[in-house]
């Protein structure tokens, strides 16, 4: 199909975005609720009552853990209990970094902060979720060409 | 295949699994494959169970062995939880904590880590039984004063708290504040804090706070796991190292504090460094970079990204944790970790960059200070001992016994070393230890800095600890080493407990002390002075900054004396209405305490002011109860005019 220089064609798009979706929707269920933890989070902080416990394990929970998590998806990491470990330290890092950030512009919207952070989470997971999608399907298209070989 | 099943069926070895019960080629699940949390929750009890007694594998009963080693750590939290039941922390006297906690208490303890050497003599031994009874002896050791004390320990922690709440009631930072000015130029854990606590709808840190101490050791654990992992495959030099850290760190810097927070971001940084950007990599398998697919050259470039985040955080929250690792890092680039060069570097430029523009006003400020202790080695290293020769005899022992406790884990650690670099020439690690040594010449820190060097050298230190009883993977299975670590372990726990509980009546504060200073909080208009003995009381949890303090025991010996001699005069004089329109002294339980241990002043000192302003017109008490007095000065009414 002839398409005009510079446009896509629906073809190639469609592809592209099979890329996309595909490794979306095989993704594991954790994958999901960390990409929407800091969402969760910020809806729990706008309704749900002031110091009610679920209230208070979401934010600590998703503010020392999720955004660092979320980011050491993209990391090479050589083992699982790495993730972990760097992922709650990058979590207080990232936290430490903008609320610093914002102190010193003066800004101290509690809500901006959550949305930068729940912003860094999804994206990360996303990232990572796509990438990890498109590295399997090149390996069992590589190992199907191996038995295709054989 | 039920998920129960399978999750059975990966337990065993992968070489013993059919293929078509392994569901692929009997080397694990396919890829992609998902076992369900029920199934990974039954998989994981399995293991534990099986390696904790066996009996899972048997099919059998358990032996009396087996049933002993599985009960071991469920009845040590029980005698701890009982031993909570039986202390009065309102009976604290001159040792601390340590007189009043029970037998049950220290059986607790000796269960735990006797039971963790049998662990980690088992072969192989279960990292899942270590880490519980790693945690269960952080549990035993730092929430013991989080459960027992009815208020937040520490008057410093109290500092914090209301510096939290400085930045929950304010958007940005205010440098023209004297009281606590440094927290303004290191703003970065405190507006984080606020974050968390207003995001929670909480109304102050101090709820939070309490449980500071086991949050930050159980949070060590990760580095020091990585880190130890890094130079040995030995599980039983790794955990027993971590164990023994717990026993040897206790200098105390773990509650709601900057210092807490970038020390484990301090430990992760060198974690990152020394498993991805040192010589060893070399050897180790080629991880092909996520984002761009390449080798070695683009892993290193997204770990350094990674360590360039964590330094950036931990420049804006404290200001001694950036030198620690300055030093660090430019010791491992000089003893040959070229790698390490950018990110040395970076932490470098974004020191220099914090200090020279946020903190400058404040460093300015303190330049002199600095400029004074700066290459005085021995002054330094001094500053932070008390006077022996003034201290209560409580406390000249437990600083006696802490001056042991940390000489004799630094003489295991040399032990250590020199057993196990015989089979392995590995010098990162010493070189980390010894390193903030150096920072014994650039400054007393407020008389913190040798606890300081202390706290950054143990986590390389221990290693050799642990290495004294596994220097090789093949050593530490005769009956010598099998006695004498749980021996070790064992001699440790009082070293550790006169060590960390020893000033605890200046730590605990009663509900009563707390209750005279939420009233001096409560009734003190902006501008008020509140004076006291020593800021050992929770003071400044709200409105910090509005108020002006005075410590008169902390004033030169001349001022002291003269408090004694004059204490009406010298007070009236202090609060007198030309200075402030309010002044409140507030005299506590802990104050007595703190002064006299460390022979600030004299006995009952403090008894002897308050009667002394009791008895005298010029002053009122405002508030009284079993462990605090409040005093005012009487207001001159103003004479009427005809």
């Amino acid at each position: 199909m002839n398409t005009e220089p510079g446009r896509m064609s629906p073809q190639r798009g469609r592809l592209l975005l099979n890329a996309v979706w595909s490794p979306l929707r095989r993704a594991p269920r954790w994958r999901w609720a960390l990409a929407i933890s800091g969402w969760t989070t910020l809806l729990a902080v706008l309704l749900a009552p002031s110091a009610s416990p679920p209230r208070v394990v979401l934010v600590f929970g998703f503010v020392l853990v999720c955004p660092g998590l979320a980011v050491c998806l993209l990391l090479p990491m050589r083992e699982a209990v790495e993730r972990w470990v760097y992922g709650v330290a990058l979590s207080i890092a990232l936290a430490i970094l903008l609320n610093t950030a914002l102190t010193l512009l003066a800004n101290g919207s509690v809500a901006l902060r959550l949305v930068v952070l729940a912003t860094i989470t999804t994206v990360a997971v996303l990232i990572a979720t796509v990438r990890d999608g498109g590295e399997r399907q090149r390996l069992t298209l590589a190992r199907a060409q191996e038995v295709e070989a054989r | 295949m039920p998920d129960e099943t399978r999750a059975e069926v990966h337990d065993i070895p992968a070489g013993l699994v059919p293929d078509h019960m392994a569901g692929t080629d009997g080397a694990g699940p396919a890829p992609g494959t998902r076992r369900t949390a029920r199934a990974r929750a039954v998989s994981a009890y399995h293991a534990l169970y099986r390696t904790a007694g066996g009996a899972a594998r048997t099919g059998g009963w358990p032996t009396l062995a087996t049933l002993a080693r599985s009960l071991a750590l469920p009845s040590a939290v029980v005698l701890w939880l009982v031993s909570l039941l039986r202390i009065d922390p309102h009976g604290m006297g001159d040792l601390g904590l340590v007189p009043l906690l029970p037998d049950t208490f220290w059986l607790a303890l000796a269960l735990v880590l006797v039971s963790f050497c049998i662990q980690v003599y088992r072969r192989p031994p279960s990292v899942p039984m270590l880490v519980c009874h790693v945690v269960t002896l952080i549990a035993l050791l730092h929430a013991t004063p989080s459960l027992l004390y009815p208020t937040l320990r520490y008057s410093w922690a109290w500092k914090h708290v209301g510096v939290v709440d400085f930045f929950m009631r304010n958007a940005g930072v205010n440098r023209a504040l004297r009281e606590l000015g440094a927290y303004q130029s290191w703003p970065g854990f405190f507006s984080t804090n606020a974050m968390l606590t207003k995001a929670s709808g909480l109304t102050t840190s101090a709820g939070y706070a309490v449980w500071a101490p086991p949050f930050f050791n159980v949070l060590l654990i990760g580095p020091l796991f990585l880190i130890f992992r890094t130079f040995t495959t030995d599980q039983r030099l790794i955990w027993s190292a971590i164990a023994l850290f717990f026993l040897g760190s206790w200098v105390g810097q773990d509650y709601l504090s900057p210092q807490a927070c970038t020390f484990f971001l301090f430990l992760c940084v060198l974690a990152l460094c020394l498993r991805y950007l040192g010589p060893r990599s070399v050897g180790a398998p080629n991880v092909p970079s996520p984002l761009t697919g390449g080798g070695w050259r683009s892993t290193r470039l997204w770990i350094t990204v990674a360590t360039v985040v964590m330094m950036a955080a931990i420049v804006p929250t404290h200001q001694l944790t950036p030198l620690m690792l300055i030093g660090g890092l430019v010791t491992l680039v000089v003893f040959g970790r070229q790698r390490l060069v950018v990110p040395t570097l970076f932490m470098i430029g974004m020191t220099v960059a914090w200090d020279l523009s946020f903190a400058w006003p404040w460093l300015s400020q303190n330049l002199g200070g600095i400029e004074s202790t700066f290459g005085a080695f021995g002054a330094n290293a001094n500053s932070g001992f008390i006077n022996l020769a003034a201290a209560s005899q409580g406390q000249v022992l437990v600083a006696q016994v802490d001056r042991a406790h940390s000489a004799a884990v630094w003489v295991l650690a040399l032990l250590g070393f020199a057993r196990h670099f015989r089979s392995r020439r590995e010098l990162a690690l010493p070189l980390l230890a010894l390193t903030p040594i150096a920072m014994i010449f650039a400054n007393d820190y407020d008389g913190e800095m040798i606890f300081r060097i202390y706290m950054f050298g143990l986590p390389f230190a221990i290693f050799y600890v642990g290495a004294a009883f596994f220097p090789r993977q093949t050593a530490g299975r005769s009956w010598w080493t099998r006695l004498t670590l749980p021996a070790v372990a064992l001699l440790l726990v009082p070293g550790f407990a006169f060590s960390y509980y020893g000033k605890e009546e200046a730590n605990y504060f009663s509900d009563a002390e707390l209750q005279a200073a939420q009233f001096v909080y409560g009734v003190a208009p902006r501008g008020s002075l509140v004076a006291s003995a020593t800021s050992d009381f929770p003071w400044g949890f709200t409105n910090y900054e509005v108020y002006d303090y005075e410590r008169f025991a902390l004033e030169d010996r001349n001022y002291r004396q003269e408090v004694l001699t004059d204490p009406v005069g010298t007070f009236t004089d202090m609060m007198s209405l030309d200075k402030h329109h309010h002044s409140y002294l507030i005299l506590t339980r802990a104050q007595r305490f703190d002064v006299e241990m460390t022979g600030m002043m004299p006995q009952n000192s403090l008894s002897r002011i308050e009667q002394s302003l009791e008895r005298s017109p010029n002053f009122v008490v405002l508030y009284r109860n079993a462990d605090a007095v409040v005093l005012t000065l009487v207001r001159p009414i103003p004479e009427r005019t005809p």
